[in-house]
């Protein structure tokens, strides 16, 4: 912790070896999210790169109280609104897209992918894949605890209900 | 199905999901960060911000973000009003037909002044006069309205100057932020 600390105080003085040191130490657990996210690889190489520069440009503005990680998240998050709000058709990117990838994300993230909305498809990845607290993931959703909670009952549901009708490769899971 | 098997599967299966990033893309990505972010878009931020706290403390609308029109415009500002102090002792009383009347008079009966400035149809003084500190019966009553004015002009003037030179302190400061980037 004192170690990315340091690196963050460094970041803000400007130094560039600080920056790359914490763009390493993140950019897996970013990319993984925003692969599951983004229909298209080039989207989430785009997003990525927005992520990061926007660290870099509000990195001064970061609470050292919180987890560094989930403030990238955070941001990382609203560069994907962000994206596909200019793009305008994000529900029919993602129905259309998801029928097509199998390469990335062919496991029970596919069907959570399919199945769930993107704000519980978020909330599921940052409590089991990422392990945030519930406190943690609504900060960094920017929701209340009760709608995290509800939500996250309301997603493993929907996602049971979806495994027991998917195909037979997946049908492993629900044994 | 058991409930734990589906969260298990969710946290096992995240991990199998692709976050490789390759070094050519973050190469890309530390280019762009250190070329266009910090040379233009960090340089640019700080002035706008800055030049928004200006704004915020001196009350002033300017679109620009180059601090020197700011300061160019605040100068000028006071200049004038400046000159117009200035002006205002040498000129108010000459256009007021108050003072002839109040040296040759005497003041022994200043109201006697009234209606001869109520023929003149535009003067608006002769409307005032009541409250004027001239009419009252004094020595310097000649001279009390342009003092007025001039303290007026003196307090405003006043105040021009010590906001110039809160916003010479601030541009200081931006000058200093500017030279450790």
């Amino acid at each position: 912790m004192d170690v990315e600390h340091n690196l963050i105080q460094r970041c803000i003085n400007g130094d560039s070896k600080a920056f790359e040191r914490l763009v390493v130490r993140y950019e897996q657990r970013i990319m993984r999210f925003l692969r599951l996210r983004c229909s298209v690889q080039s989207d989430a190489d785009d997003i990525f790169q927005e992520t990061f520069i926007n660290m870099h440009r509000y990195i001064n503005t970061y609470d050292p109280a919180y987890p560094f990680s989930s403030w990238l998240f955070k941001i990382a998050i609203n560069a994907l609104n962000k994206y596909y709000k200019k793009l305008e058709a994000f529900d029919e990117l993602i129905t259309e897209s998801v029928l097509q990838e199998h390469s990335t994300v062919d496991n029970i993230w596919r069907v959570a992918k399919q199945t769930l909305p993107p704000s519980q498809l978020n909330l599921l990845w940052l409590t089991y894949a990422e392990g945030y607290t519930g406190k943690e993931t609504a900060s960094i959703m920017e929701k209340s605890l009760p709608w995290i909670k509800i939500n996250l009952v309301r997603a493993k549901h929907q996602l049971r209900q979806a495994l027991r009708h998917d195909a037979a490769p997946l049908s492993d899971w629900i044994n | 199905m058991k409930h734990d098997n589906l969260e298990q599967s969710l946290t096992t299966d995240a991990k199998h999901i692709d976050g490789d990033v390759l070094n050519k893309q973050r190469q890309q990505l530390l280019n762009k960060v250190f070329s266009e972010n910090m040379s233009d878009n960090t340089k640019s931020t700080v002035n706008i911000r800055t030049i928004a706290e200006l704004k915020d403390t001196s009350r002033t609308k300017t679109s620009t973000s180059q601090p020197f029109r700011y300061w160019a415009i605040a100068a000028s500002v006071v200049v004038v009003s400046l000159f117009i102090g200035y002006n205002a002792d040498d000129l108010t009383p000459s256009n007021t037909s108050f003072k002839p009347v109040a040296s040759t008079e005497n003041n022994h009966q200043p109201l006697a002044v009234e209606p001869g400035l109520s023929n003149e149809p535009s003067n608006k003084l002769s409307n005032e006069p009541s409250n004027n500190p001239i009419h009252e019966p004094s020595n310097n009553s000649a001279n009390t309205m342009p003092k007025t004015l001039s303290r007026q002009y003196l307090v405003a003037s006043n105040q021009l100057t010590t906001e110039v030179k809160a916003i010479q302190l601030d541009l200081d400061k931006i000058k200093q932020q500017l030279m450790k980037i």
